[in-house]
């Protein structure tokens, strides 16, 4: 599945904003907790020190610490705070009635953070002569503000990040549209049209020295274009002048009436060898014209059965000196989007490999069938494994795999094959090869697929 | 027939000239498009083999200009591309035929028989009668004396390339440049074998000879008397 880069630097700029949003209300509650906390300790510490004097005054006055505590003597800041006051002997003389579940024990002198049937307080210790006290409170507040953070966040989030995620999506649309531009225009810079050029936008950026940069490099490609072409259109006569030539006095000299019949033969064999020129030449002239993006195909519907029909009758006359058998398996009619000579050639080139890389006394199997709006036509053979490594190696130009180094022929009929499948908007892929067969399919659109 | 042949490599004109000389035909050369044009229109020719390439000036244009001139001298184009634009452009421009380099030169002098009236042009129709033999070549059916023969694609072929010209000799060459198109891999051998099914199936308890070797040049299929 393919993402637009907008859509990506969206999604990351949302993640991103996310994480950040996150970790804001980690840091900030760990400073404000910490900050607060220490705000209660000293209130804490001036009241425990407020009533601590306030006690302290009243046995100077010779009152009985132990005799009830009134509204009067605690400060104001006291009246919700806990408390707690106990001897040197421990013997406790008063505890504020919210302290009534407190396991009474000693505390530290100091802060303290205690549980108290499961709420969290805050506890400021006195422990001085004749007496201690404790002041404490619960940490609700702080707890809840904490709380309220969290969760003031936590709505925040998911907001920020759409609203990121689209800002950053709609403002990379913006900047990307001229990349967008630069893609359809390059689309259109084809081998038919290899004038065409990007458009420069004025931008002073990245993109337009990129397109600048992209021009240049067509300018080059249009010149290797045209390179390729003229030298596919100049070695069309320059080759082919001389093998006219050739074969007109070949056979002009095979008509004579004084040759000998061992001359004859010769003669014969070197006009084969002529056509055999004439054929690599119009081979090579093909390949020039793929890569120059010229080949020319006139891909209407075919039915491939007859002309597969012609070609199995060569593959059995071609292989009766190696006594091959011939199997078939075709359907009464396969309709493709065919060229019929470069359909022809393909089969041919297919047909000959079939025979020519077997062994003595194999077999041939051609097949053909429709699957899923392609054309399917299968040649396979006996003999002549080809090892995994050189499975896409012998679709090379003038590579011949391992095996094919004693045999005739100029190595280039399997690409020629695959080129012109692959012009008809298919392929040619080996699609098995192993010690009993090896097969290769010839795969071609369907007359009415698209 | 008084022949022009307009080539502009030396070699290429001179066969042809020997070639068209020795079947008595009387030749004039010429080797750019301007020296055609002007040659053409000072003396009559009964035809024009034309190259393509030429210098000066093109064998389309030489073509174009003669036929708006009215000139209606039959011409034979020689192309050395093979692309289909080339072919339709050439036919589109007022060719009668063309042929492709590098061609044989027995296809040639075929041709300019054809064109010249001097042999019959070549049986067309749907359905050909050679003798008792009948080709229905849309339902791709043979018989001989009413009598269905089976012939595999290629054997068709072949009967069928003798049968729209009886009479005429062709290489082992031609017909594998018309069957096969491209250099095969045992190509005239080939051709022996499928010479040699199609003579079974056709002369299957008979003693005759349908189809000939003709020694040193090819096969020819024996016209009906």
């Amino acid at each position: 599945m393919r993402f637009p880069i907008k859509v990506k630097v969206g999604l990351y700029a949302a993640l991103v904003s996310v994480v950040a949003l996150a970790l804001m209300p980690v840091i900030m509650s760990i400073y404000i907790y910490h900050r607060q906390l220490m705000d209660l300790d000293t209130e804490l510490r001036d009241d425990a020190t407020e009533i601590f004097a306030t006690l302290a005054d009243r046995i100077q006055k010779g009152d009985d610490p132990r005799s009830p505590l009134v509204k009067e003597d605690l400060p104001e800041s006291l009246r919700r705070r806990a408390l707690r006051i106990w001897n040197e002997d421990g013997s406790e003389i008063y505890r504020s009635k919210n302290w009534a579940d407190f396991e009474p024990r000693s505390l530290h002198p100091g802060n303290e953070t205690i549980v108290i049937k499961g709420v969290n307080c805050r506890v400021f210790t006195i422990n001085k002569q004749p007496f201690a006290l404790s002041v404490g409170t619960r940490l609700g507040t702080l707890e809840g503000m904490q709380e309220d953070l969290r969760f003031a966040f936590g709505v925040a989030l998911p907001v920020v990040a759409l609203l990121v995620g689209v800002g950053v999506f709609l403002i990379a649309r913006r900047s990307f549209r001229p990349i967008a531009k630069m893609t359809a225009a390059a689309e259109l810079i084809t081998a038919m049209r290899p004038k065409e050029r990007l458009p420069v936008p004025k931008s002073r950026d990245e993109i337009e020295r990129l397109s600048r940069v992209l021009n240049e490099s067509f300018d080059r490609l249009e010149k290797a274009y045209a390179a390729s072409e003229r030298f596919a259109s100049a070695a069309s006569h320059q080759f082919k002048t001389p093998l006219t030539i050739l074969r007109g006095e070949l056979s002009e000299l095979r008509s004579c009436d004084y040759l000998k019949p061992a001359e004859i033969e010769t003669v014969e064999s070197l006009l084969h060898e002529t056509r055999r020129l004439t054929t690599l030449c119009e081979d090579l002239l093909l390949l020039a014209q793929v890569d120059a993006g010229r080949l020319e195909l006139s891909a209407g519907p075919l039915d491939l059965i007859p002309k597969i029909h012609c070609t199995i009758d060569d593959v059995e006359v071609l292989g009766l000196d190696t006594n091959l058998t011939i199997e078939h398996d075709l359907p009464l009619e396969l309709i493709a989007k065919a060229d019929p000579r470069g359909f022809g050639i393909a089969l041919q080139n297919l047909g000959d490999n079939a025979v020519k890389y077997n062994r003595p006394d194999g077999k041939i199997r051609i097949t053909a069938r429709a699957e899923n709006g392609h054309a399917i036509v299968a040649f396979a053979s006996t003999g002549h494994c080809i090892a995994p490594h050189d499975a896409e190696r012998i679709f090379e130009r003038f590579n011949r795999g391992r095996t094919g180094e004693n045999i005739k022929g100029h190595g280039l009929g399997l690409s020629i094959a695959r080129e012109l499948a692959r012009a008809h908007g298919g392929d040619l892929r080996l699609a098995r090869s192993d010690a009993e067969w090896t097969e290769f399919e010839l795969v071609l659109p369907l007359a009415d697929s698209k | 027939m008084r022949i022009l042949v307009v080539e502009d490599e030396e070699k290429i004109a001179t066969l042809i000239n020997r070639a068209l000389q020795k079947a008595g035909h009387t030749v004039e050369s010429c080797t750019d498009g301007a020296a055609a044009l002007s040659a053409i229109s000072s003396s009559n020719f009964d035809l024009v083999v034309l190259d393509v390439n030429l210098p000066v000036m093109d064998g389309f244009a030489v073509l174009k200009k003669m036929r708006e001139e009215k000139n209606h001298t039959r011409v034979i184009v020689l192309t050395a591309r093979d692309a289909i634009t080339d072919r339709v452009s050439g036919l589109r421009a007022g060719a009668d035929d063309y042929l492709t380099k590098p061609f044989a030169m027995e296809e040639l002098m075929a041709r300019i028989d054809v064109i010249g009236r001097r042999a019959p042009a070549p049986n067309q129709g749907e359905i050909i009668d050679v003798g008792d033999i009948r080709m229905d070549i849309r339902k791709h059916r043979v018989t001989r004396a009413g009598a269905l023969i089976s012939l595999s694609p290629r054997e068709f072929e072949l009967l069928q390339i003798f049968m729209q010209e009886p009479g005429r000799t062709f290489s082992r060459e031609e017909i594998c440049e018309r069957i096969w198109e491209r250099e095969h891999e045992y190509d005239t051998r080939t051709v022996e074998i499928f010479i040699m099914r199609l003579r079974k199936k056709l002369s299957e308890d008979r003693d005759e000879t349908l189809i000939e070797t003709v020694r040193g040049v090819g096969y020819m299929l024996h016209p009906v008397k």
